[in-house]
């Protein structure tokens, strides 16, 4: 491990030392720091567990009541029936600890966070990515915000970006408004549980008008073995603006399960335009059931762009609605699922207004037995006309051990649409194979080769940043089907 | 209120009379098969929307309380009644044989060319072919095949089916025997009466068994037609058919079912072929007519080099509901299976199109595609599509499309600007939409036919 906080001194290179220093091992962030915490609530959920989360950070009386309304929806609610059961009834809810507060305060300045997390980021490159190009860094250690920064100039453009406990307690009256609309506690259970117990998360507004030029981006991370994560984003672009938020997750390797289930919601108001980058590589124990939802106004814009790697299962499915005339949707996503691995991901499109248009790009590349699974709605409403939707899927088998499913879904009650949907599977092609070994590549460069020529729809629209790393993730996970 | 419904509603059958709808006395194997499955149907519970499988397709019309199951026809009339459908097999033209059951008249007819003789094939109702030993026994054979390796399908409907059907046809053609003329497979439903009483005559549940047996290398052309008398309107009827093709290995089976019911129907239709090793299916459903159309089209490639190619053209009009489900199961290496389902909506029509290949892990080399386009004409029409992919194999060629459009402006603009009116420009095109699928149908006289009906059905009220 030393060689590893060597390594991250120094800028580039060094970060491809970082990442041959993984090569061959499990997972490439499985370092863990001793645990160290103020208050870590007792495994279990109760009435009493989320009335104490909600007191400790001090909540006005309708979080609270919002809180334990959730609470009584996620006991009520069954377990989803569809999707891969057999994983999803494998979580222990009473085994999971729902709240962790971390020794130390929000923090502004880099220089006052404790050594043990600064060493986590270090490792995770956090300062380098920040000192190129970022705007603010919410990142997020265990339950709560340890580190943040908003340069100036988005102060002065009057945007606000807090975690969103802090956004909650300095701009109630905007979370009041806007909070659970898009996804309400009831929509499903882990909705329901995330509305009851979440902690943490961004939270961001845009005024009405104002472009942010560099994009906002916060590292999640999970530290305690069983913590559950249970963030909350709420982004609000005001009529006429751009935000573009970054988010990128890895967690350390623990031998029991750890259960992360966040709530995304994202408003953009006529004329705005969200675009939304996760890049996740949760460790291969994490159960990731996110609910991701965003509302697009009249000619607003929202696009999710969303690489899974990691985690043991994730259901994802980051959805659009379209309710305003003309409003655009885009989802692009690519999964990598490895050994003992289930991406189920996919992507929602709900037209609900005319002139609305969308497209879903979806790639996924299974291997050594690893499962991945598209699932996606179209849905047009009556009277929704001219709406244009087209939908591509494909996926690559690595080996014979590996699964790829595809389940799109299209519902329209409109008949002036026009609705593409194609997909196909394929293993990677004989002859591309061929013609890279002939200029003198070996089989495993040849084939990472071109599976980053597969996921290069997806990495072009990365910043350059990302798309390195993610890059040098895939080549890792490559490395493990090699031999 | 004729003979044949008379007894006790679906829903109230007991155990003990199940085995008593039957006019001929069955080998004792059928009968435990009809009381186990009758027991388990008694558990399943019945299909909602809820089931992914039966997603928009509402069951609960349905009044089983109301549905009375026929019994055995065992009277046999040498003609065809029907005029509607004596048309029909005009179209179709020569045939091999023809089987009819015609519930309008309570009758059944069967008439085979020499060439049935001569070849020793076995064309015969189900009761009859289970009345005799040679028959009975390949019966009881195809059965013990199906619950030691296929599994039997736990779906409430074809539980129902194999309980309570008294009725179907037994095909079987030895090895490397080649049918030239199509056999042919007649269902009639009696016309609607204006006032339905609750126990007249029209509140008729079939369950036809279609079991079609092909021996290595041989060739058959079987065609079904499903219909109902005209001019019926409100009729509430449930045919609930299981149909299964045995394609040994070499063999070649063409297969047109022609589905022309009318409002008030309620029509389940459960298809499975077998393929063994380099056998072939090609398979063309058409969905012109019925109340609510669940079919579910399954072909099982069991076998190194297996093809399946299925087909279909669904007009939807009124308020039809149509379900379609295709299923390729590739089972074995170096399988083929090229689906191509067309559906076009009127009225306030609905269909939902799924489709679902599934490639085993031995199944290397597997080349499915999977297409679905569907046609809007209508602004209260619904069309919905899932076609899925679940594939465990790697080396495979798998994919799939589909769209969901209305007509065409360009095209219609063109047609216009040569003097047509807009609901001729839009019969062209419908008629166009389906030539494509009706192109590749290889019985001649089906592809005839289907046109004709097709056409009569975009002509009216379009």
């Amino acid at each position: 491990m030393s060689k590893v906080d060597e390594s991250t001194e120094s800028k580039t290179p060094s970060r491809d030392e970082l990442a041959l220093e993984g090569i061959g091992t499990d997972y490439k962030y499985g370092f863990r720091d001793e645990e160290d915490y103020v208050f870590k609530s007792g495994r279990g959920l109760t009435k009493e567990i989320v009335t104490k989360i909600s007191q400790m950070k001090k909540e006005p009386q309708w979080m609270l009541d919002f809180r334990l309304k959730a609470f009584d929806i996620f006991m009520k609610k069954p377990m989803p029936t569809w999707g891969n059961c057999d994983l999803l009834n494998d979580i222990d809810f009473q085994n999971i600890f729902y709240y962790i507060k971390p020794s130390i305060k929000g923090e502004k300045n880099w220089e006052d966070v404790p050594d043990n997390i600064k060493n986590t980021f270090d490792r995770l490159g956090i300062p380098e990515a920040e000192r190129k190009f970022l705007a603010g860094v919410t990142a997020q250690y265990e339950s709560e915000v340890v580190y943040h920064s908003i340069r100036e100039d988005l102060e002065q453009q009057g945007v606000i970006f807090l975690d969103m406990d802090s956004g909650l307690r300095e701009h109630e009256e905007i979370v009041r408004k806007h909070f659970a609309t898009v996804i309400p506690a009831a929509d499903n259970k882990f909705a329901a549980l995330n509305s009851a117990v979440w902690s943490g998360g961004s939270f961001i507004w845009v005024p009405e008008g104002v472009k942010v030029e560099i994009p906002l981006q916060a590292y999640f991370r999970i530290n305690a073995e069983n913590m559950g994560q249970f963030e909350r984003t709420l982004i609000i672009a005001e009529p006429g603006s751009f935000v573009h938020y970054i988010e990128g997750c890895t967690a350390p390797v623990y031998s029991s399960d750890s259960l992360h289930s966040a709530v995304v919601e994202l408003i953009a108001k006529p004329g705005a335009h969200i675009r939304y980058t996760t890049i996740q590589n949760w460790s291969r124990n994490v159960y990731n059931l996110v609910t991701k939802r965003a509302v697009a106004h009249a000619n607003a814009k929202v696009e999710w762009v969303d690489g899974n790697l990691g985690s043991k299962l994730t259901m994802k499915y980051p959805a659009i609605y379209l309710m305003g005339e003309k409003a655009h949707g885009e989802v692009l996503s690519i999964a990598f699922a490895g050994e003992d691995q289930h991406q189920d991901a996919g992507a929602k499109i709900i037209h609900g207004a005319p002139d609305t248009t969308s497209m879903i790009v979806s790639k996924s590349i299974s291997k050594n037995g690893g499962r991945t699974s598209y699932r996606g709605l179209i849905k047009v409403y009556p009277d929704a006309k001219n709406v244009k939707s087209s939908v591509k899927c494909d996926a690559l088998l690595l080996d014979e051990k590996s699964r790829s499913d595809t389940y799109p879904t299209m519902e329209v009650d409109e008949k002036e649409v026009s609705i593409e949907h194609e997909a196909t599977v394929s293993k990677v092609g004989e002859e591309q194979l061929f013609y890279l070994m002939s200029r003198g590549l070996s089989q495993d460069e040849a084939t990472a080769m071109i599976v980053n020529g597969f996921f290069e729809p997806f990495t072009k629209e990365l910043p350059l940043e990302y798309a390195v790393e993610l890059n040098r993730l895939i080549q890792l996970e490559m490395e493990g089907s090699v031999g | 209120m004729s003979e044949q419904a008379k007894g006790p509603q679906v829903s109230t059958l007991a155990k003990d009379q199940v085995g008593g709808l039957f006019a001929t006395q069955e080998p004792q194997w059928l009968k435990e098969r009809r009381l186990s499955a009758w027991e388990s149907y008694l558990q399943a519970p019945m299909p909602t929307v809820k089931n992914e499988d039966w997603r928009s397709t509402t069951v609960n019309k349905l009044d089983l309380g109301k549905l009375y199951p026929v019994k055995a026809l065992t009277k046999q009339e040498a003609k065809i009644q029907s005029a509607k459908l004596e048309a029909s097999l005009e179209k179709i033209g020569e045939a091999a044989a023809v089987y009819m059951e015609d519930y309008a008249t309570s009758t059944f007819h069967i008439a085979a060319s020499k060439e049935i003789a001569e070849k020793k094939i076995t064309v015969l109702p189900l009761a009859q072919a289970l009345a005799a030993e040679t028959t009975a026994k390949d019966l009881e054979k195809l059965a013990a095949l199906i619950d030691a390796k296929r599994g039997v399908v736990q779906d409430k409907f074809t539980l129902m089916n194999t309980a309570l059907s008294a009725s179907g046809l037994y095909v079987h053609i030895p090895k490397n025997t080649t049918v030239t003329a199509p056999v042919v497979m007649a269902l009639n439903l009696p016309a609607g009466a204006a006032d339905k009483a609750v126990e007249s005559s029209e509140n008729l549940a079939v369950f036809p068994k279609v079991i079609v047996h092909v021996e290595a290398n041989s060739t058959l052309k079987f065609v079904s037609l499903t219909t109902a008398s005209e001019a019926s309107s409100e009729t509430a009827a449930l045919v609930n058919a299981v149909v299964e093709f045995h394609v040994e290995a070499g063999a070649r089976v063409e297969v047109a079912e022609v589905t022309n019911l009318t409002p008030g129907t309620f029509f389940v239709n459960r298809v499975r072929a077998y393929l063994g090793r380099d056998a072939q299916i090609d398979f063309t459903t058409a969905g012109l007519g019925g109340g609510q159309v669940k079919s579910d089209l399954e072909t099982v490639l069991e076998d190194r080099g297996a093809q399946a190619a299925v087909k279909g053209i669904v007009l939807g009009a009124g308020k039809e509901h149509y379900a379609y489900n295709t299923i390729a199961d590739h089972k074995a290496p170096d399988t083929t299976s090229n689906i191509v389902f067309r559906v076009a909506l009127k009225d306030s029509s609905t269909s939902i199109y799924q489709g679902n290949v599934v490639v085993d892990k031995v199944a290397q080399r597997t080349d499915a595609y999977q297409s679905n386009k569907n046609l809007l004409l209508s602004r209260a029409a619904k069309a919905d599509s899932i076609p899925k992919l679940e594939i465990l194999a790697d080396d495979v060629k798998c994919s799939h499309g589909a769209t969901v459009s209305p007509v065409d402006r360009d095209q219609l603009f063109y047609l216009m600007s040569r003097g047509l009116t807009r609901s001729q420009s839009e019969e062209l095109i419908v008629t166009g939409f389906f030539q494509q699928v009706l192109d590749l149908i290889p019985i001649s006289g089906v592809k005839d036919l289907l046109a004709e009906l097709a056409a009569s059905r975009i002509e009216d009220k379009m």
